[in-house]
């Protein structure tokens, strides 16, 4: 877990459409200044690892990422980045080099596959995303740590442009890619076109077709799939969360670290309201509500999922309220059982296919929880059940 | 209000806007609590009621007995409980014998002391709400809604006893007067110590005004009390857990588990003035 540093806040020179980020910069168009010494200690507090991230942090100057990530490798040795991947130049290869940087590149395709992605402008973001391209293969060439976030939606996840995407995945499994996070669309009714959102059904297949694939490549993985089996597998101290039961209030595997100045933050409001501060004690009530809510009313009830699920990620909770599941649950579902079906062919027994002992594994979780403390299943299974 | 079969523990947190707020109005709530509690103990003293059940450590036992027999007050203990960490709790923790506690004591006046033992070993809350200076209405709404409708959190059905509110089947915007406006005990600010029966309750007002008007104390606490209490709020319960918005600061705390949100908007000012934050 590491620590989200966003220097610059919700600026970039994208203009993705289902970003987020960019439904703040309609109402921060000032280029916050920010104070990287600040930036330093309060890291320091968190006392973890961080990942620059916001919307570009490339756009940072060089002096200030150079500054930044030596202290970074200090401390831990290594430092992460996630960018579009737009702006890197020879500079930025010499500091991932030199730092041990690691870098994570969003990108949802080769060429129109990306167009979601991009400036608003159809040619200049064909540009963009040719420069990412070229850039992608150019960290390959210098070894760089290196992985994708990819996006599934109607320009990359559907009919022949699935088949297009997966081509573009053979190619960077021979080139040397090792690792793709494949993200679900959020929906969100207000600035998510219509047209890029999938049906349940075509996300399950688009997922399934890539899981299928992931099997005819060589090196490439897909984080999601290895992490959905282990978490089955009542593995779940892997480094992903598909859902270590986040606290929306402390966020523990993400926590963002902007600087700007306190005393204007009264006022700057987000599209859900005004951006808060993290709580200061961590809380599992939402895992615990959601584990006694009736699935009926957008809680999760009795699924032999929850241990692996936990009503999944807050940030795309159905209505935008976190005390709800997610609006991803019937294709989580479905994902679920895919892979519980597998494993049984491969003579593994999922613990979701174990009613006591997964009840037993949920009622210790659930009295942690109700303790404030948040215990993995592997803790539980390690103490035999 | 439909409600599902379970109950979450018991629970509070806060987060602020910013820290810079926080730095201010921390403080602030602070005294305004501090003088809650000492204005609990001086309407007795000057008469505003009989009777005040106070929650003491040691070290304030001490203090409110000299204080009252100083006055003509007896205090008289009456259970001990243990100390939570939470920074609001709708239960009390039951004292095991050993470790921290405090003592649920109450305040009285000499002739009136036994009349409340007994009030309180009957369980007759009508008594025991009269001897507190309670309007009868909040009584009554306490018996019917907390101990008889076993509500921790009687936002709905406060709303829905407010006249004069805008009411859907669950969602409701109210006004009233501020000394009934509860939504915001859960950081230890409130006017009166009762819970209202309505966010207008008319009695309600009377006893909070006439509380922090006691002896013209407290000037600046009860000018802070009224900034936050006149601002706006919205309360909405879901799945057990209420989420409090205001426009300093998020209170999330156990609440009714509704299968579906129920939303009370007591309507306020939507932000602070320059002049509340740089007046001190
Ligand atoms: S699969 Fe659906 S019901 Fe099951 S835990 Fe996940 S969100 Fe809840
Ligand atoms: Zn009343």
């Amino acid at each position: 877990m590491t620590v989200e540093v966003c220097p610059i806040g919700a600026q970039c020179h994208h203009v993705c459409v289902y970003c987020y980020q960019n439904r703040q910069q309609t109402t921060t168009d000032l280029v916050q200044e920010y104070d990287i010494q600040k930036i330093k200690k309060t890291i320091e507090v968190e006392g973890r690892p961080f990942t620059l991230s916001g919307c570009e942090p490339l756009l940072i100057s060089k002096h200030d990422l150079e500054e930044l990530w030596s202290w970074g490798f200090f401390c831990w040795g290594h430092n992460s980045l996630q960018t579009n991947g737009v702006l890197i130049d020879e500079d930025h290869i010499r500091m991932f080099q030199h730092y041990n940087v690691t870098v994570g590149i969003s990108i949802d395709g080769p060429d129109e596959l990306n167009n979601a992605r991009g400036t608003g402008q159809l040619l200049t973001t064909r540009l963009s995303t040719a420069k990412t391209q070229a850039n992608i293969l150019r960290l390959c060439d210098e070894n760089i740590s290196l992985s994708l976030i990819v996006t599934l939606h109607r320009l990359n996840a559907t009919g022949s442009r699935l088949d297009c995407l997966q081509q573009w995945l053979r190619e960077l499994d021979e080139v040397g890619v090792k690792l793709v996070r494949l993200n679900l669309l959020e929906v969100d009714k207000e600035i998510t076109q219509e047209d890029l959102t999938l049906s349940v059904e075509e996300n399950v297949n688009a997922l399934i077709s890539l899981a299928q694939f992931e099997k005819t490549l060589s090196n490439l993985r897909f984080e999601l799939f290895d992490d959905i089996k282990k978490q089955l597998l009542g593995r779940d101290n892997s480094r992903a969360c598909i859902c270590n039961a986040c606290d929306p209030l402390t966020s523990r595997a993400v926590r963002e670290i902007e600087d700007f100045d306190q005393h204007r933050s009264y006022m700057r409001k987000n599209k859900k309201g005004i951006e808060y501060v993290k709580a200061e004690s961590v809380g599992f009530e939402r895992y615990m509500s959601l584990y006694n809510t009736p699935q009926e009313y957008n809680g999760c009830s009795g699924c032999r999922f929850f241990l692996m699920c936990k009503g999944n990620c807050p940030g795309t909770a159905i209505d935008g309220d976190w005390r709800n599941r997610t609006s991803h649950c019937p294709i989580w579902l479905q994902i679920f059982k895919y892979f519980e079906e597998e494993l049984l062919n491969a003579g593994q027994v999922p613990l979701s296919q174990q009613p006591q002992k997964r009840c037993k594994v949920e009622s210790i979780i659930y009295e942690g929880w109700s303790r404030g403390e948040n215990i993995y299943v592997h803790q539980v299974l390690g103490r035999t059940v | 209000m439909n409600r599902l079969s379970f109950q979450l523990p018991d629970f509070t947190r806060i987060v602020w806007v910013s820290d810079y707020i926080k730095s201010i109005w921390l403080e602030r709530i602070t005294r305004i609590c501090n003088a809650f509690s000492k204005l609990e103990v001086i309407s007795v003293v000057e008469d505003l009621r009989r009777c005040a059940l106070l929650l003491l450590d040691t070290k304030q036992r001490n203090t409110i007995s000299e204080y009252g027999k100083k006055h003509g007050l007896v205090s008289l203990p009456i259970s001990r409980v243990g100390i939570t960490k939470q920074q609001y709790s709708v239960e009390e923790i039951p004292y095991l014998g050993y470790g921290p506690y405090r003592t649920r004591t109450v305040l009285a006046k000499k002739k009136y002391a036994n009349d409340f033992m007994e009030a309180w070993q009957c369980n007759d809350q009508r008594i025991i709400g009269t001897l507190l200076g309670y309007p009868t209405c909040c009584t009554e709404f306490f018996i019917n809604t907390w101990l008889d409708g076993c509500f921790k959190d009687t936002t709905w059905p406060m709303a829905i006893g407010t006249c004069s509110t805008q009411i859907e089947e669950k969602y409701s915007e109210v006004i009233g007067p501020r000394e009934a406006n509860i939504l915001w005990r859960w950081t230890g600010v409130r006017a009166v110590p009762h819970l209202p029966c309505s966010f207008n309750c008319f009695k309600t007002a009377l006893f909070g005004k006439a509380l922090w008007n006691l002896k013209n104390t407290f000037n600046k606490e009860r000018e802070w009390l009224h900034q936050i209490l006149d601002l706006q709020v919205e309360w909405s319960c879901l799945h057990g857990i209420a989420i409090i918005l205001t426009p300093i600061l998020k209170v999330i705390t156990r609440s009714e588990a509704t299968p579906t949100k129920y939303t009370v908007i007591r309507h306020g000012n939507k932000c602070l003035q320059e002049s509340w934050i740089n007046n001190n």
